[in-house]
């Protein structure tokens, strides 16, 4: 066979040819490739931004510098040196970018078509949706009947609360209902009892000596994390030759416990004992103040008869579970470092008996112990102009369904609802939905359509805290007071509008009275009015300019500035702080003006009965032998965060669960019914019963099934719907009778193999 | 006087024939490996999220596969230049089907790595920019040179039977002529092509071994538990020259069933091959034993719980299978004479064959499902795209074969002629040097062949 | 007629001046970048120290991690596949029983080894230690073989099993300076290299050497309890340097010689 030249030439073409086709053809129609660049390389550098803003996924309310390329917000960091978060951020903020964009936002007004809970709803305008909501508040107003309209809130952060409280006092509303989270408060109950009967409480947890926690898993579940978790590095390995203890007493091995030196597996419900039989201790070693409890504190001899006659550390050994030598040697400790005692708002007389550790060692209004929030004259709004000064009425979210079912029709014909959703997150949640069927008109304002927002009649959507602007006064746990006060960071997606701009709007279409009361048109002109006076007042102190690693350095600061000079820097810097004083407040503000060692509500039940916290053997009887312990890991922190997929992806994570409620039991238990690790297991209660994922723990005590809340949602987005179980419908709708709190723990269950 | 049979048109006849069975098992073969092609389209398209892998088990199917196949390849041009070496007179029927499933399989052994890429657009990446510090880029260097090397030497006997096809097949001969090479049959031809045979057999013993050693390093050279161990490369020979006989013996005997190769392939071939076998079925127990038992008594707590993981496990059903089908049953079947017949043998190498599989996937998953940090294991369950592309490649296999079969005689028709021709004369000769030498003769110290023939 | 002798002469020549075009230009512009910023005394190596008694096992450096550098969102099928990508992962180990029980968690991301077990056995080059010790990968050029993966002891590389997708409105959140990868590749944490190209950007602007600080990678500047100090340790002056040297410290998995750059403080 002769090969010409020629021949060998077209056949290496040719070859070359098909290959070079059939390789094309396999990238880019096989494999799907770009085409011709199969990789995006780094993109040519765009000019960028960081702009000030506060985070508002709970309401510690973090600094936030956003990083905006583009108009396209690219990532959030913490704002560095704002005195909450110090330029760092926790896992919920850093995902806060991901609810800014989350593709099953509300984006605009809709209107129900279909039934209530159907979730059938129809887009309108914005002018439609204010009108509709307008005349109806409009005709209230005009029979006289303003106050059947009753506002309830959620976790509201910044401005919006008090722009709440002023639209209904200015429309001659009188309930605000709040709905207070789940786990991770403070104990203000007691504080309120105890302390300060209007204020507010700090753990000032980066001072302490000795960190002793009874069942406030405080590094997942605080009102602020980062602090918390600021504090607990600072605690441990911040200060030279220095290591804070922190001691656990918890049910569960928590984050917390197992990051403390030492963690006490309480019976859960008897950690009251704990605390009281540690004041016996305290007392009868002489370990406490003495000072404080002479000077400024009453009731000390009848604390002292009461907890030496029943709480003895072998007396509660048995009830609490923890050997009485255990107790004696960490009161011991607790008393000679004089340490902070930290509790969580579980029900009024366990509140109260941490609370009052904290005031035999004298930690009140101390560095280290109990600080008050307090907040300079110059930040609050401008006293308003409303026609009645008539009190707001009890704000007991947890009674709303009666009040709304009780009698016909309901006392309360327009029901305002923002970031609320006790139809997902309440004891018993579906009361909720059969109460809610009782209101005639039910608005919703929101950014997600969560399960409540189903039951609504007009859904308003909210922005998130990036898109509006911001005056957000808080006080750190230290006492350092900041106001972060910015502009937005972009313009609101689509329709969203921030909650504050929507009362503010709702208040200038309705006219007066409620103009008096809220004379803004926006929040921005409310934020520039602030700011001369805040110029005006000439107190705080600017915070330093953004300054992020790798970024151009900051312009230095100017010494004197003119009114628009101030409120550029201001709002380029993200606000004002004012550094943390001694209390403005010289004595306590209780009845007796002092620390009261047991305040009345909590004398009475002392008469009733010695038996504080009981042990309920009659449910273990009653074929319900596990007690159901519920957490919030900080991803669900307050319930939310299930529809951010990254904060579902972490919340499980000392366990390596992810994207399924999960229930920590312990071997001996889990082996006794026959459970192995990892299967499917019904759990019930006297009020429902949810299938979870059965996992070991060795850290749990025997007699408990732990489950985290914040999962099983039947709406707010694809990453949360479906996902998991709710564990709140297997919680009777109890309340503590001195604070009328919903009481989350202390359900009997039991368990059984699905 | 029995008359000397034909042994071209023996061979030659049921190349041309095409029975019915034949077309329906191409036609199978074609839609299994359809099934596999779609398969690797949904990969393609997809990415490896279609397959069972996952955070630990980034390697599986293909990996075994990859392993398994590159083991069989042992079979044919290992054994075939041992033989030769050995002047083993019963090799002549078998070399060349030996030969061609090495040359095969090979192709199905690359081929299943290159399933295993995430991007296989780029896989001319390892000749563009190779890291020769990497025991992947041996393995290709090794494996092309063990491929160049099996297919010369499947060629170089080939040449003279092609001379015979391209004067029998009229209406092939455009095909056999070049490839012929114009073999003449001088004794010229013959001196020559006998000298590079030989020269091939040495060369390509050492670069089989290398093959299997390397690819044993591919494990053995990272730090994982129970691959990082010094025996892996002799054990790994010893396991593809295992499976490989195994193979050999499953593929003579289909071959001697369908070709009616009954007087060529007979049951002395079975025997030996199956002694042959039983004989690595020992040394494979003594590796595997050896292996295991080091990693036991050393009791590092990585090591152990891959350990566990095999013995009683959730890959123990797998393990205990894996030592029934590679010892108990070829042991038995092969180490009583009674049973060592025909049937005896295959069935035995159709057990290895499963069992070596077997070897080869605990081998690769369960030392990935514990990793060295107490991260959760991951399970591996194979998706059905691996399970079609694992099959497409038996079938791919299978068809190459069928066709090999058709193309080319698989049974070397001179070198059988030779061996009726002179193969008696030569073994005697042979023979006759063994045996003590005559009282009559001085005494001679050699023993060798060269001394005799100088002398 | 050419001999053989003048072939070869040529050859070698025209191989000769070859390498010396192809370095020359890089020469050139290494010698012209020079001129510009300060060079820097010495090389740096770039290392971090985590110190697990800061640390309260919070993951904001996880999901820091996740934001900064595009990585795939994670979901339930990705999950239950094990086949979420995090650079930054928690480990948790239980020890012990009721009531005696410990559990240690710790933050692990790739613990950028000066001895890589991953680097050498990339066939491509496609993952390679480079000079400051950062160990790198070429996703343009990885071929998914998934190598390096299994030869990590740590576990610490990921593979992309299938295309990264967001949805429209959260692709608007990616990072411009990281690359999304492609399907089929292998990827692991970088210690946030573009942060790195971007101080030393930013610092031969301003026409200085990078200080300490200039370049910290998110996990760090996202961690509320400071427990992560990142820096050079050549320079022993460094926060990083001087946060090494304490009883306390360890490395994971020290007796396998891969020497990280990852140190860890214990609890106490």
């Amino acid at each position: 066979m002769e090969v010409t030249r020629r021949a060998f030439l077209q056949l290496t073409g040719l070859m070359a040819g098909t290959t070079g086709a059939f390789e094309r053809f396999i990238r880019h129609r096989l494999m799907g490739l770009p085409a011709p660049a199969d990789d995006v390389l780094l993109t040519p550098h765009a000019p960028e931004q960081w702009l000030p803003s506060v985070c508002q996924l709970c309401p510690a309310g973090c600094g936030v510098a956003a990083r905006v390329v583009n108009g396209r917000v690219v990532k959030l960091e913490g704002l560095p040196a704002h005195p909450i978060n110090q330029g760092s951020l926790c896992p919920r903020g850093l995902a806060g970018l991901t609810e800014l964009y989350h593709p099953d936002r509300l984006l605009q007004p809709m209107k129900r078509i279909g039934e209530r809970g159907e979730g059938r709803f129809e887009p309108i305008g914005w002018d439609e949706a204010i009108r509709t909501l307008i005349d109806r508040l409009r005709t209230l107003h005009q029979r006289g009947e303003s106050h059947r309209v009753a506002w309830l809130s959620g976790h509201t952060a910044g401005i919006a609360p008090q722009l709440i409280e002023r639209f209904l006092r200015g429309y001659g509303a009188t309930r605000h209902f709040v709905l207070s989270p789940p786990t991770g408060e403070l104990p203000v109950d007691a504080f309120h009892m105890m302390v300060d009967w209007q204020g507010q409480m700090l753990y000032d947890l980066a001072q302490a000596t000795l960190i002793l926690s009874f069942g406030m898993d405080w590094l997942q579940a605080y009102p602020s994390p980062v602090e918390a978790s600021r504090a607990y590095g600072h605690l441990r390995r911040g200060q030279p030759d220095r290591r804070v203890r922190v001691v656990q007493i918890e049910p569960r091995l928590s984050v917390t416990a197992a990051k403390s030196d030492e963690w006490l597996p309480v019976r859960p419900g008897q950690e009251g004992w704990l605390a009281l039989s540690m004041a016996h201790v305290l007392i009868r070693d002489r370990l406490f103040h003495e000072r404080f409890v002479q000077d400024s504190a009453v009731g000390f001899e009848e604390f002292s008869r009461f907890v030496e006659s029943h709480a003895s550390p072998e007396q509660v050994a048995e009830p609490t579970g923890i050997p009485a030598e255990t107790i004696v040697r960490v009161a011991t400790e607790f008393g000679l470092r004089r340490g902070l005692a930290v509790g969580s708002r579980a029900d009024a007389l366990t509140q109260w008996a941490v609370m009052s550790l904290n005031g035999l060692v004298g930690n009140i209004d101390a560095r280290g112990g109990i600080l008050r929030r307090w907040e300079p004259e110059a930040l609050s709004l401008p006293a308003a102009v409303t026609p009645t000064d008539a009190p707001m009425l009890p704000t007991d979210a947890q009674a709303l369904p009666a009040l709304l079912q009780s009698q016909q029709p309901s006392p309360i014909e327009v029901l305002v609802l923002s970031s609320a959703n006790p139809c997902f997150l309440s004891p018993s949640p579906s009361r909720w939905a059969d109460a809610f069927k009782a209101v005639p008109w039910i608005v919703s304002c929101t950014a997600f359509l969560d399960e409540t927002a189903l039951h609504a009649d007009l859904l308003l959507p909210t922005a998130t805290a990036l898109e509006q602007w911001q005056y957000a006064p808080t006080t750190a746990s230290d006492g350092t007071v900041v106001a972060t006060i910015c502009r937005p960071v972009l313009a609101p997606r689509n329709e969203a509008r921030g909650l504050p701009d929507l009362i503010l709007q709702l208040a200038q279409a309705f006219g007066p009275p409620l103009d008096n009361a809220l004379p803004w048109h926006s929040l921005e002109q409310l934020v520039m009015d602030r700011l001369h006076a805040l110029y005006d007042a000439k107190v705080g102190l600017l915070l330093p300019p953004i300054s992020v690693p790798g970024t151009p350095a900051p312009s230095v600061e100017k010494p004197a500035m003119n009114v628009e000079e101030f409120g550029k820097e201001l709002l380029a810097r993200g606000g004002l702080l004012w550094p943390a004083e001694a209390s403005p407040w010289p004595e306590f503000r209780t009845p007796s003006r002092q620390f009261e060692f047991v305040p009345r509500a909590i004398a009475e039940r002392l008469k009733a009965s010695p038996t504080l916290f009981p042990t309920e053997e009659s449910a273990a009887a009653a074929g319900f032998p596990l007690q159901l312990y519920l957490y919030s890991p900080l991803a669900f922190l307050n319930g939310y965060g299930a529809h951010l997929p990254h904060l579902q992806q972490i919340a499980g994570s000392q366990l390596h669960e992810a994207w399924v409620t999960w229930a920590e039991i312990h071997p001996s238990t889990a082996g006794a019914l026959g459970i192995r690790d990892g299967e499917s297991i019904w759990v019930a209660s006297a009020h429902g019963r949810i299938t979870v994922k059965a996992r070991w723990s060795e850290g749990i005590q025997p007699s408990v099934i732990a489950i985290p809340l914040g999962l099983g949602h039947t709406a707010h987005g694809r990453w949360a719907q479906g996902i998991g179980e709710n564990p709140a419908c297997l919680i009777e709708a109890k309340r503590d009778p001195q604070t009328g709190q919903p009481l989350w723990q202390g359900t009997w269950v039991k368990v059984w193999k699905a | 006087m029995e008359q000397p049979r034909d042994i071209a048109s023996d061979i030659v006849t049921p190349m041309i024939r095409w029975p019915r069975g034949y077309g329906v098992f191409v036609g199978c073969l074609l839609a299994v490996i359809a099934f596999a092609a779609y398969a690797w389209t949904q990969q393609l398209r997809f990415g490896l999220g279609v397959t069972g892998l996952t955070r630990p088990v980034f390697w599986g199917l293909y990996i075994t596969n990859f392993v398994f196949f590159i083991g069989i390849s042992h079979a044919g041009t290992l054994i075939s230049a041992i033989l030769r070496l050995c002047r083993a007179e019963w090799r002549r029927p078998i070399t060349r089907m030996a030969e061609a499933i090495t040359v095969l399989v090979l192709f199905i052994g690359a081929g299943n790595v290159i399933m295993d890429l995430g991007r296989p657009d780029r896989a001319l990446n390892v000749i563009l920019h190779p890291n020769f510090r990497s025991p992947l880029l041996w393995d290709i260097t090794s494996i092309t040179t063990y491929l160049t090397a099996s297919m010369l030497y499947l060629y170089l006997p080939l040449i003279p039977d092609l001379a015979i096809l391209r004067d029998r097949l009229p209406r092939r001969r455009w095909f056999y002529r070049p490839l012929a090479l114009g073999w003449t049959g001088t004794p010229q031809q013959h001196r020559r092509l006998e000298r590079a045979i030989a020269i091939m057999a040495v060369v390509v013993i050492p670069i089989a071994i290398s093959v299997h050693t390397v690819v044993s390093w591919v494990f053995a050279m990272t730090i994982q538990p129970m691959w990082h161990s010094t025996i892996f490369g002799p054990y790994f020979v010893a396991g593809a020259i295992f499976s490989g006989i195994a193979a050999l013996i499953v593929a003579m005997a289909i071959l001697r069933k369908v070709y009616h190769l009954e007087a060529y392939l007979k049951p002395i071939h079975f025997n030996n091959l199956g002694i042959l076998l039983l004989v690595m079925a020992c040394l494979w127990l003594y590796f595997t034993f050896a292996e295991y038992l080091t990693t036991f008594y050393g009791h590092q707590p990585e090591e152990m719980a891959v350990f566990w993981t095999k013995i009683t496990g959730p890959f123990a059903p797998y393990f205990w299978a894996m030592a029934v089908c590679c010892f108990v049953i070829p042991v038995i079947l092969l180490g009583i004479p009674r049973l060592r017949t025909i049937s005896g043998t295959v069935a035995a190498s159709g057990f290895i064959l499963i069992g070596m599989w077997l070897e080869r996937f605990l081998i690769v998953v369960p030392s990935l499902i514990n990793p060295r940090l107490p991260f959760p294991g991951g399970v591996y369950h194979p998706s059905w795209v691996e399970l079609a592309i694992t099959a497409g490649a038996f079938a791919t296999f299978l068809l190459f074969y069928c066709l090999f079969i058709k193309v080319f005689p698989i049974i070397s028709i001179w070198e059988v002629q030779e061996g009726q021709e002179r193969g008696v004369d030569e073994t005697v000769e042979r023979l006759k040097t063994y045996l003590p030498t005559a009282v009559s003769q001085p005494p001679q110290p050699a023993t060798s062949r060269f001394q005799t023939k100088w002398s | 007629m050419v001999s053989r002798r003048a072939l070869l002469q040529r050859a070698v020549v025209a191989a000769g001046a070859l390498v010396f075009l192809r370095r020359a230009p890089t020469a050139q512009a290494a010698s012209g970048q020079e001129a510009d910023a300060p060079r820097p005394t010495h090389t740096p190596r770039w290392g971090m120290v985590i110190d697990l008694d800061k640390c309260t096992s919070c993951q904001a450096c996880v999901v820091a991690c996740w934001a900064e550098n595009n990585q795939p969102l994670p979901g339930p099928e990705a999950h239950r596949a094990g086949r979420v990508i995090e650079w930054m992962k928690l480990l948790s180990v239980h020890e012990g029983s009721y009531p005696r029980v410990r559990q240690r968690l710790l933050p692990i991301p790739c613990q950028q080894c000066d001895q890589p077990p991953c680097t050498t056995v990339c066939p491509v080059f496609a993952t390679y230690k480079n000079p400051e010790g950062l160990v790198a990968q070429i996703y343009p050029r990885c071929i998914g073989c998934r190598y390096c993966v299994n030869a990590c002891p740590y576990t610490c590389k990921f593979f992309n099993w299938s295309e990264a997708r967001w949805p429209a409105s959260m692709a608007q959140e990616l990072n411009p300076d990281v690359s999304v990868r492609p399907k089929g590749v292998t990827e692991k944490c970088t210690f946030c290299h573009h942060r790195l190209q971007r101080a030393k950007e930013q610092a031969a602007s301003e026409g200085r050497v990078l200080q300490a600080g200039d370049y910290v990678p998110a996990c760090m500047q996202a961690c509320p309890a400071q427990a992560i100090v990142f820096g050079d340790l050549n320079d022993p002056a460094s926060d990083v340097s001087k946060a090494q040297d304490n009883p306390r410290r360890f490395r994971l998995q020290e007796e396998l010689g891969t020497e990280p750059k990852v140190t860890y403080l214990s609890e106490a």
